[in-house]
């Protein structure tokens, strides 16, 4: 392969990018929401979002109900992301990247939750921003509800796994409890490991004998020291150039000015 | 025997007395006042100074028929004459005078060929370094003669409180060891430590530096300081035993020399002594370097030299003394030794020792497997409650399994750190008077690079492996199978996480019954007639 052709495809590949972190965007912006439901009490709105098409008209219905019912504490998305999609990538942040895109363009709200299957990176996440709906939809219970209907997702039966995701995001919400076998297997073993190796430690203190340090193995000892005509002489200077004022900090997404900071939330993937 | 003055009874040091004391009639005596009743036996001399001494006992050829002497040999193998010269002969070889020798009885276990002194003339039916229940073979011979003796200041109970204080928080310490049998068998024992005065006169100049900042520019400026240092330490000693391990004699360190009084033998009337098999330049070094570093912390505080960042061992060295004098003391050491069986069937001893002057206690105290398991299970669902239910925290199967990994591997590393240390134990390697002892038995080879490789096989062989690559394999095959072909399910990382807990838990239990071995040693085999190692109680 020549120099030039290898230029050519690295041109294309870069004008690909380009085009699709542009365009991507403004499709979102574009997009004409039609399954959308409004809480004219409290102002928050229910939307289900279904780009992969991964729901009938009757399972978009039913989940638009279900999410509306969670309205009472925030804006509520139900996203589906196809192939190709996302831009950000891959990875379970791409998934909380794109749920930050569709915060800005459609919600703008003090509070919102998502619960986002990416068919671009197979990761189910649930995706939350303000402070309301992160105090009592923590991080970790994201991670549980992701976790507690992932094989739904797994088993390609996305309706389940979006609708058990919101019936579990409402209880939470309400403050009730839900089951979090992921949390007690992996608190199980975080706990028994560390308890094993801890106790080693303690076990160890309280058996082992400490080897004196050198003042207790000279306290007894007779000791006289003197040190008479202390001189200090410099022999040399060096000097070094070494600029201790350096440039402020770098700006960032979620910098100073009372920008958006970003959501959370946790993912699982399927 | 030490006789009372009023009714010839046994006079025995009493502790609290602080001097000789008949139990029969209550007198109390002066220990420099009193007099030795003569022994019926006397054998040859014995002289306990290292290896350097050993040519000055024994003949290099046979006075009777000029065979060269092989080995330990005392008599010769060729005609049978004694190969042991004439006490004054060798008290002149030794470049010693009869004055520094004192007759004493020895007690040699058959077992283990350890020696102890005494100044009575009872039997002793257990030896305290092995701990063989047996009558010691008993010979009245000459010891060197200590320099000072620093008696007992501790009686046997407050020993045995120092001890029970120290088992109390000994939680995991098996309960045998608590036992009123076992806390009984404390002896007291004269334990030989060199004691070493040093001193350093002169100018010791050292380089420093310091460095600061003006405008754009750092400014380093390196300093010449200097000062005539006149120092002296006295006092400092290291065990001269190979019976006591340095571990052991250095937990239980120091001792309070100002209390120290001129040796008499009378001192050791009602307790035991050790002899002493280390030469005196063996710990030399050490106490060397322990006292320059001591002295390098005094220079650094010399006002105006502590700003110059002073550092380095080749300053340290700078103010390595000179040794102008060193002597033996006897100083007084509670000692205990329980005598135990491995998985293997094989003996092993562990000691405990209280400081006769301070009852400061060091010891080899293992872990009851029994107790840590306990104890850890315990911990780990206070723990898994506190993770759980108050603190909230939830991990994703992936992270689990990574933390248990990371876990893995720290244990797995200290398992390895302690298999180094039980083979150098086990070698006598972490002992600088076993070592000597080693080196005497040793024969002498000109191939130092091979020795040193032998050496090297031997400890691998004696390592027990960790199998640390078990939980990096596990690890490693599941969150590598996450990223490349997309694994999915919890219970692949649930699977994994398991297996790994249990290798660490495997790993840990390991360790601690290796740690246990760490705190038992080999029957001690000394470099005397006696010692046998497959002897068994």
């Amino acid at each position: 392969m020549t120099v030039q052709k290898c230029k050519k495809i690295l041109s294309f590949i870069a004008v690909l990018l380009l085009a699709v972190t542009v365009i991507v965007p403004y499709s979102l912006k574009a997009e004409n929401i039609s399954d959308l439901k409004e809480n004219s009490q409290t102002g928050y709105a229910a939307c289900v979002l279904d780009y992969a098409e991964l729901f009938k008209d009757s399972e978009v219905k039913a989940l638009l109900n279900k999410a509306y019912d969670l309205t009472d504490y925030s804006d509520v998305f139900v996203v589906t992301v196809q192939k190709g999609q996302n831009s950000h990538g891959t990875t379970e942040r791409a998934t909380k990247d794109f749920g930050d895109d569709l915060y800005l363009k459609y919600s703008n709200q003090d509070n919102c939750i998502m619960f986002i299957i990416d068919m671009h990176t197979r990761y189910l996440y649930v995706y939350r921003y303000g402070d309301e709906v992160e105090s009592t939809l923590t991080s970790g219970k994201c991670d549980s509800i992701t976790d507690n209907v992932y094989e739904y997702a797994s088993d390609k039966d996305y309706y389940t796994c979006a609708s058990i995701a919101l019936d579990q995001m409402g209880k939470v919400l309400a403050g009730q409890h839900i089951a979090q076998p992921m949390k007690v297997a992996s608190n199980l073993f975080i706990a028994f490991v560390i308890g094993f190796v801890v106790m080693y430690l303690v076990a160890l203190s309280k058996s082992k004998v400490g080897k004196p340090s050198d003042e207790e193995m000279l306290k007894y000892a007779a000791i006289s020291f003197a040190a008479n005509n202390p001189s200090d002489v410099v022999t040399g200077t060096t000097k070094t150039y070494c600029p201790r004022s350096s440039g402020s900090g770098r700006g960032g997404r979620s910098g100073g000015g009372g920008g958006f900071r970003g959501g959370g939330g946790g993912g699982h993937r399927f | 025997m030490y006789a009372c003055p009023n009714c010839s009874g046994n006079l025995k040091f009493n502790i609290e007395k602080q001097a000789l004391y008949c139990d029969f009639c209550n007198a109390i005596v002066n220990p420099y006042d009193a007099v030795k009743e003569r022994d019926a036996e006397e054998g040859d001399l014995k002289v306990k100074d290292g290896a350097a001494a050993v040519s000055a006992i024994f003949y290099d050829e046979c006075p009777g028929c000029g065979a060269k002497r092989e080995g330990d040999e005392t008599v010769c193998s060729y005609c049978g004459t004694s190969l042991a010269k004439p006490v004054e002969q060798a008290v002149k070889d030794a470049g010693s005078t009869a004055e520094d020798y004192y007759d004493v009885t020895f007690f040699i276990c058959p077992q283990c060929g350890g020696e102890i002194i005494t100044e009575d003339n009872e039997s002793a039916a257990f030896c305290s370094f092995c701990g063989a229940s047996t009558i010691l073979d008993r010979r009245i011979s000459k010891a060197r003669r200590p320099k000072y003796i620093i008696p007992f200041k501790k009686t046997k109970k407050d020993c045995m409180d120092s001890y029970n204080k120290f088992m109390k928080s000994a939680f995991f310490a098996p309960t045998e060891m608590k036992s009123e049998k076992c806390v009984d068998s404390f002896r007291g024992i004269y334990m030989p430590f060199w004691t070493y005065q040093t001193s350093k006169r002169g100018n010791v100049s050292m380089n420093g530096t310091r460095t600061y900042y003006r405008g754009d520019y750092k400014y380093t400026e390196n300093h010449s300081l200097s000062a005539d240092v006149d120092m002296e330490y006295d006092n400092v000693s290291f065990d001269a035993s190979s019976n006591f391990a340095d571990n052991l004699s250095q937990g239980i360190s120091p001792f309070d020399h100002s209390q120290q009084q001129d040796f008499t033998p009378s001192f050791l009337s009602g307790f035991y002594a050790d002899t002493n098999d280390v030469a005196d330049n063996i710990y030399q070094e050490d106490a060397r370097k322990l006292i320059a570093r001591d002295a390098f912390k005094k220079y650094k505080n010399i006002p105006g030299f502590g700003k110059y960042g002073l550092s380095g061992d080749s300053n340290v060295n700078k103010l390595m003394p000179d040794v102008h004098n060193r002597f033996l003391t006897m100083l007084p050491v509670w000692f205990m030794c329980i005598r135990s069986k491995d998985k293997k069937g094989e003996d092993r001893v562990s000691y405990t020792v209280v400081n006769g002057q301070t009852g400061k206690i060091a010891g080899d105290i293992p872990i009851a497997v029994n107790k840590y398991i306990l104890a850890s299970t315990i911990l780990s669902v206070i723990l898994f409650i506190v993770l759980n239910f108050i603190l909230n925290f939830t991990v994703v199967p992936s992270t689990a399994l990574f933390v248990s990994t990371i876990v893995a591997f720290i244990m797995a590393g200290i398992f390895s750190s302690h298999e180094s240390k039980i083979v150098d134990r086990e070698l006598g390697d972490d002992d600088k008077g076993l070592q000597q002892i080693k080196r005497e038995k040793e024969e002498p080879s000109n191939n130092i690079a091979l020795k040193k490789k032998q050496e090297q096989q031997l400890k691998k062989s004696m390592k027990e492996k960790s199998y640390f690559w078990i939980p990096l394999i596990i690890s490693g095959l599941i969150l590598g199978a996450e990223f490349t072909v997309g694994l999915v399910s919890d219970m692949w990382f649930y699977g994994g996480a398991m297996a790994v807990m249990a290798y660490t838990v495997w790993c840990v239990i390991r360790i601690v019954s290796r740690y246990n071995r760490l705190t038992t040693r080999k029957l001690p085999q000394f470099n005397r007639k006696g010692g046998d190692d497959s002897a068994k109680v």
